[in-house]
């Protein structure tokens, strides 16, 4: 589903190279649950940029669904965002003004979909989340942990091949974070593929892969976890 | 599609309300204060006989004193009179050469009812015409008609008047029938024309142009059987030694004091009565007139209007400063249009991350710049009409249509307000849609 040969990541100011990611192969199938784990300015936002497609790798390939994505167009690129990936942020990034069911319908705007299948879409993500009964109350009338159910409700009303995570649980107290984690486990379960990246080892271990990134370099861990 | 991103832009307004009414009242200051110059050159400077304007013309004959030329031309040329005398004026009224013809003098005299009593008494300027002056210069009638070509030759005493006059005198009942005193003398109402104002007035000189056209009308020759003369307000130029106390001196003189003009039913009817004109120039050098060398001129409506320039220097000079003005009003909507774009960073980053392409981006901001440029311009054409209305107390010698925006201009006011908006925006929009995507999305 998700395939990666010796893609790295530099950056070239003036006369100064900063690889921010040495070269490395990573694939992922179908109903994996991948943890990425590093510590801070390891390079796993860039990652996780590279694997959603927000920013170009400077070297090797990057297969998605066996599509190759280096080098497409700003506009192939964004339908494939539109309907291979979900993104799930550490901030929610739910837009204020707009209600719940606007949010979750926001990406599904950007896809030919008539307004009776939007509306369908809307109402099951929200379903899965247990949030349908509130979709016209907007994003600060609830509580950090409902809003990030709103956030993951709407990378998944696209039905996209794999959900990103950067940090999901970031904001949250860990009663929340346990209650989301929750939730991202019974989705991947349902079949979609989940790449989180986190800084908490305890919610890596519920992964079922974890890839760990150090000073721009990445290895699968040796760690022993528990399912 | 669309309305889902005017809704947007409606909900952006409203997150940021304080920047978006500064951007909306900064346009509709700007707009109005453009649309305000615009309206009056506009106006001034219209066609106000579009669909004949190059059928109708006035006739200019050199029959001007040889020594010396009645005044000289903007480019320092000699000019001709622009008017006739009252023998030129009969002489081309017998050759009967045009379509149709319309002389025209005015005079002073009072009027009122022959009901009403004498202390009701007004004086009124009088335009002295043929019964053509209605239908070559588009004035409707709303009771009666104009008179007869009988009443013409013969100098019947019918008057036309206006229908602010004919509410005045008669309460705006049907007065065709009625008696109207002018001096001492009785006339009959043959018709009522409604509120009639070209803009400009082009068949006057410029310093009348924006004036109200007169309230009544009467035949050019029951001027002159019944001797209605008023040497301060008919004007008339004179050359010569000719004595010119009385109307009948007048007459007889070299005075030019009658504007003529004629309508054809074409372009080649034109071309011919100007080789008449001619024709007739040659006739009378044979007699010792006419002997100055420039030629004489046919002008139309659109040739008249500007030689007399109707709208003046001043005028193009103020539209150009009001637009430079709205220029920089703009400029200031391009800066507050890139601060509230560039705050929307996060959510164009958002929109990006799930499947927004930069065109998407464009057209969501595009929208918004639509709608602020809509706002502005509403505002900004009411804001004009409060500026239109106290430029007509201030000037009241200027007619009220010369300061009135007609549809056109409405509209063209919003369409310009959307139409700079957007122009002015298209530098934020171009930047919003470039947006780093993955640095924005932890800012929304």
């Amino acid at each position: 589903m998700l395939k990666m040969r010796g893609v790295a990541k530099s950056f070239i100011t003036d006369t100064v190279k900063t690889q921010a990611l040495h070269p490395f192969d990573l694939e992922i199938q179908q109903g994996e649950f991948v943890a990425v784990v590093g510590p801070s300015g390891s390079g796993k936002t860039t990652f996780l940029n590279i694997a959603g497609l927000l920013e170009e790798h400077t070297e090797g390939q990057y297969f998605l669904d066996e599509k190759e994505t280096t080098g497409l167009s700003d506009k192939f690129k964004s339908s494939l965002r539109n309907q291979k990936i979900g993104f799930i942020f550490q901030s929610f990034n739910l837009i204020p003004e707009l209600n719940l069911f606007d949010n979750v319908e926001m990406p599904l705007r950007y896809r030919d979909f008539s307004a009776k299948e939007r509306s369908e879409r809307v109402l099951n993500a929200l379903e899965q989340v247990g949030l349908a009964g509130r979709k016209s109350h907007y994003p600060q009338q609830l509580s950090g942990g409902q809003q990030q159910r709103v956030a993951i409700a709407r990378a998944l009303a696209g039905s996209p091949s794999f959900l990103l995570a950067d940090e999901p649980t970031g904001n949250l107290d860990s009663k929340m974070a346990e209650g989301i984690m929750s939730l991202l486990k019974d989705i991947n379960k349902q079949g979609t593929s989940i790449l989180m990246v986190t800084h908490d080892m305890d919610q890596a271990q519920q992964a079922s892969r974890i890839v760990e990134i150090r000073d721009g370099y990445l290895n699968e861990q040796k760690v022993a976890k528990t399912a | 599609m669309g309305n889902y991103y005017f809704k947007l832009a409606w909900l952006s307004f409203k997150k940021t309300p304080l920047l978006s009414l500064l951007m909306v009242g900064t346009i509709s200051v700007g707009i109005a204060a453009a649309m305000i110059t615009i309206t009056v050159g506009y106006m001034m400077g219209k066609n106000p006989l579009p669909d004949k304007s190059e059928r109708v013309a006035m006739v200019h004959l050199n029959s001007w004193d040889p020594s010396q030329p009645i005044s000289y031309r903007k480019n320092g040329e000699p000019d001709i009179p622009n008017m006739l005398t009252y023998q030129d004026a009969m002489a081309l009224l017998a050759a009967d050469k045009a379509d149709k013809h319309v002389p025209f003098v005015s005079f002073n005299t009072s009027v009122r009812a022959e009901a009403d009593d004498v202390t009701s008494a007004q004086t009124h300027n009088i335009r002295s015409t043929s019964r053509h002056f209605f239908s070559v210069f588009g004035a409707p009638f709303i009771y009666g008609s104009t008179w007869s070509a009988e009443a013409d030759q013969q100098g019947q005493s019918v008057i036309v008047l206006s229908k602010r006059e004919n509410d005045r005198l008669f309460d705006g009942a049907n007065s065709v029938g009625e008696n109207i005193i002018l001096g001492t003398q009785l006339y009959r109402v043959v018709g009522v024309i409604d509120d009639w104002q070209p803009t400009p007035k082009f068949y006057v000189n410029a310093f009348d142009m924006y004036t109200p056209t007169l309230p009544y009308f009467v035949p050019l020759e029951s001027q002159i059987r019944n001797n209605f003369f008023s040497p301060t307000t008919m004007g008339w130029y004179c050359w010569g030694d000719d004595a010119s106390s009385t109307l009948q001196e007048v007459m007889s003189s070299e005075c030019v004091w009658i504007r003529f003009w004629v309508e054809f039913e074409s372009e080649q009817s034109k071309q011919a009565y100007f080789q008449f004109m001619e024709d007739y120039t040659e006739e009378q050098r044979k007699v010792g007139r006419f002997l100055r060398p420039e030629p004489n001129r046919l002008m139309t409506v659109t040739e008249f209007l500007e030689e007399e320039g109707a709208v003046s220097e001043e005028n193009k000079l103020g539209i150009v400063y009001a637009l430079a003005f709205l220029f920089a009003c703009l400029c200031n909507v391009m800066s507050l249009m890139m601060t509230k774009f560039h705050g929307k960073g996060g959510e164009v980053g958002l929109r990006r991350a799930v499947g927004a392409t930069k065109q998407h981006i464009a057209v969501q901001f595009g929208c918004e710049s639509i709608l602020v440029g809509f706002l502005g311009g509403v505002i900004g054409l009411a804001l004009a009409q409060l500026g239109l209305a106290a430029l007509t107390d201030m000037y009241p010698e200027y007619h009220a249509n010369v300061m009135t925006m007609n549809l056109t201009l409405m509209v063209s006011t919003v369409a310009l307000a959307i139409g700079t908006s957007l122009l002015f925006g298209l530098w934020p929009i171009y930047r919003a849609t470039r947006t780093q995507l993955s640095s924005q999305l932890k800012s929304l």
